[in-house]
């Protein structure tokens, strides 16, 4: 063997391991979190599309993708138009009926709450709205509105269950039933998806029970 | 049937005819036949080898597509580890089809799906661990570290294919590299030492394929390092590639595989043509973000340093010939650092773009009917035309004088070219006598 084509074979290797090494990370860090993750749920409206490598999932739409503030948040990268879908960060918070919902944002995740999880998102827009009912008759105030989408917009199905995901998700919106996804958050701001529910029952649970 | 063969082809035809007028004896027509026989085997060898390694990849291809929508279909069936097992069998597979490529000295089609497979394989466990574990991510993010672990693949085996499709995939990551372009450059980066790897090479075979792909490249270059002064970042651009392939003509490659020089001097000309009239050509982004501000001006004086190493080695080559046009297209380039540093670089760059324009021309011209070269003469008139009408259609002149405008220079073209064809005519009478 040349001696070139061993050391292909030793960086070759290498290569490898480095290939190996996101994904190998990546299930320890889902699998053995040094922090449990914290369970949230938020509440959708969901439809199932295609995806022609990873196949069908529902796309979930969170129902409120915005934060609202009496004061402007004091970061020139949220200001920016141009920072349209950078990354930032929102700290996440139950309130009474156990949804979850975002309470902060910010480009840094040290200068949100340490108290609250938080998760990485992808900023939209910044919206100023005129209050015309605070104090002070003309000098109306302004409220923020920061815009961003929550990273969990997917909820991955088998293929035959799909098309009637997708009825059984429209029929729900009709009635005026509620959907939840529940989501795992972990330490480090990352996530991953536990289990879509429909009126507070397992999607694969409701769709399983239809078939037999 | 290629050219060559066919000529060969001809050829065995004709032997007969010629050992029967005389025109060669018995040996030197079976040393012919010999030859021809030999040639037109190679071409039918080589042409079969492509097919062979084209069909082979789409069968591959076809194979790895029916699995997965195999296992697709029955996903659920499965449990969390039996899917990552799944998951890393394309993976699986590169790796062992790499290792008997590698310790076994295997030929092209093992090399290109070894590399292949390792590459796919590596981004198909990185999406199907996001669906297993239903984490989402971005396109921008996902595309990043599955080109950045590509590349080692690439340059392990060397692959043109993977090669290929590196360069469009790069497309898929834009969006983001526009925020955000030091990812972007990292990927670009990694595909140009590629290319100039292949380019410095004295005999690689794909180095007419890797010409054609820096176009690509250049597209994606100009998005992402772009963002700010664009028309001075293109200019540029543009003269680098124009001059890249007046190196690369001069030192011998054909023009079939040198599409830099055409591009190049296409782009340069209409970007001189727009600089010429365009307001807002020259001026800053004000809404270009810090980060892309410091990445397009890093960019721009690695640009210039490139342009200048090429002038270089173009006025050592040239110095007698087309020298001239690249002082005055190095005279932009050097214009641009005042434009990129002034405080109002549009009056300057308007200006500037339609004397650049005018004196490129103008020396094409010259340089076409001294080397009787019909391109770069028609070049030359093209760009003046070009100057002409542009510069009509932005004035406040009337519509008949405009008119007059057009017809002259409809009649500066057709003069131009019948008083050339004329004269290259006359001198090669004059040389045949």
């Amino acid at each position: 063997m040349f001696k070139i084509d061993r050391m292909r074979i030793v960086f070759f290797c290498a290569a490898l391991v480095l290939a190996l090494f996101y994904p190998v990370c990546k299930i320890v860090s889902f699998e053995y979190p040094s922090v449990p993750p914290v369970v949230m749920e938020f509440k959708v409206q969901g439809m199932a599309p295609h995806d022609p490598l990873r196949g069908r999932y529902v796309y979930l739409n969170i129902d409120q993708s915005y934060i609202e503030l009496d004061k402007r948040i004091d970061d020139e990268k949220l200001h920016s138009w141009r920072y349209r879908n950078g990354v930032c960060y929102v700290a996440l918070e139950t309130d009474e009926d156990g949804l979850a919902g975002a309470v902060a944002i910010a480009t840094d995740p040290a200068r949100l709450p340490v108290d609250k999880p938080f998760m990485r998102v992808e900023y939209l827009w910044e919206e100023r709205i005129m209050d015309h009912d605070a104090k002070g008759g003309d000098d109306a105030q302004f409220r923020y509105r920061y815009h961003f989408r929550y990273p969990f917009n997917r909820f991955y199905i088998n293929e035959p269950l799909a098309p009637r995901a997708d009825r059984l998700l429209a029929e729900t919106a009709r009635k005026g039933g509620e959907v939840h996804v529940s989501v795992n958050v972990y330490a480090h701001g990352g996530f991953s998806v536990n289990e879509l529910y429909v009126d507070d029952r397992p999607i694969r649970e409701i769709l399983t029970q239809v078939d037999k | 049937m290629n050219r060559r063969q066919k000529q060969f082809e001809w050829l065995l035809g004709e032997l007969p005819g010629f050992r029967a007028a005389g025109v060669i004896d018995e040996s030197a027509e079976d040393a012919l036949r010999r030859h021809c026989q030999d040639e037109c085997g190679k071409t039918a060898a080589s042409r079969r080898g492509y097919y062979t390694l084209a069909i082979s990849l789409l069968g591959l291809v076809l194979v790895a597509g029916g699995v997965v929508l195999f296992f697709n279909y029955n996903w659920d069936m499965l449990g969390k580890t039996a899917r990552i097992a799944v998951s890393s069998v394309p993976l699986a597979i590169g790796a062992v089809l790499g290792m008997v490529t590698l310790s076994t000295g295997r030929g092209v089609l093992w090399r290109e799906a070894s590399a292949l497979f390792s590459a796919t394989g590596t981004a198909l466990l990185i999406a199907m661990l996001s669906q297993i574990y239903q984490t989402g991510g971005s396109l921008y993010d996902f595309m990043t570290l599955t080109l950045l672990l590509a590349l080692p693949f690439l340059y392990i085996f060397n692959s043109i294919l993977l090669a290929t499709i590196y360069v469009f995939a790069m497309f898929v990551m834009t969006g983001g590299a526009i925020t955000s372009p030091a990812a972007g450059t990292l990927v670009l980066a990694g595909w140009a030492i590629f290319a100039a790897w292949h380019l410095g090479a004295k005999a690689s075979p794909y180095a007419a394929w890797v010409r054609y792909l820096t176009l690509p490249a250049a597209v994606f270059a100009a998005i992402i390092l772009c963002e700010w002064r664009t028309g001075v970042q293109l200019m540029t651009l543009a003269a680098i590639m124009a001059a890249a392939g007046a190196v690369a003509a001069a030192h011998g490659v054909p023009a079939k595989q040198n599409p830099w020089l055409p591009v190049g001097a296409f782009a340069l000309g209409v970007l001189l043509l727009v600089g010429g009239c365009r307001n807002g050509f020259f001026s800053a982004d004000d809404h270009a973000s810090r980060q892309a501000i410091i990445w397009s001006q890093s960019a721009f004086w690695v640009a210039q340093l490139v342009y200048w190493l090429l002038a270089a080695e173009l006025v050592r080559i040239e110095r007698r010939n087309l020298a001239p046009v690249w002082y005055v297209i190095g005279l932009m380039v050097l214009c641009n650092y005042y434009l990129v540093l002034g405080d109002d670089p549009e009056t300057v760059g308007r200006i500037g773009s339609n004397v650049i324009a005018a004196v490129a021309g103008l020396l094409l011209v010259i340089n076409g009917v001294r080397r009787n070269s019909s391109s770069v003469f028609n070049a030359g008139l093209a760009l003046l035309a070009g100057l002409v009408v542009c510069r009509f259609f932005d004035s406040d002149l009337g519509v008949l004088w405009r008119s007059a405008g057009f017809v002259a220079s409809g009649l500066l073209l057709l003069a131009g070219n019948l008083v050339f064809i004329r004269r290259r005519n006359h001198c090669s009478e004059v040389k045949n006598v």
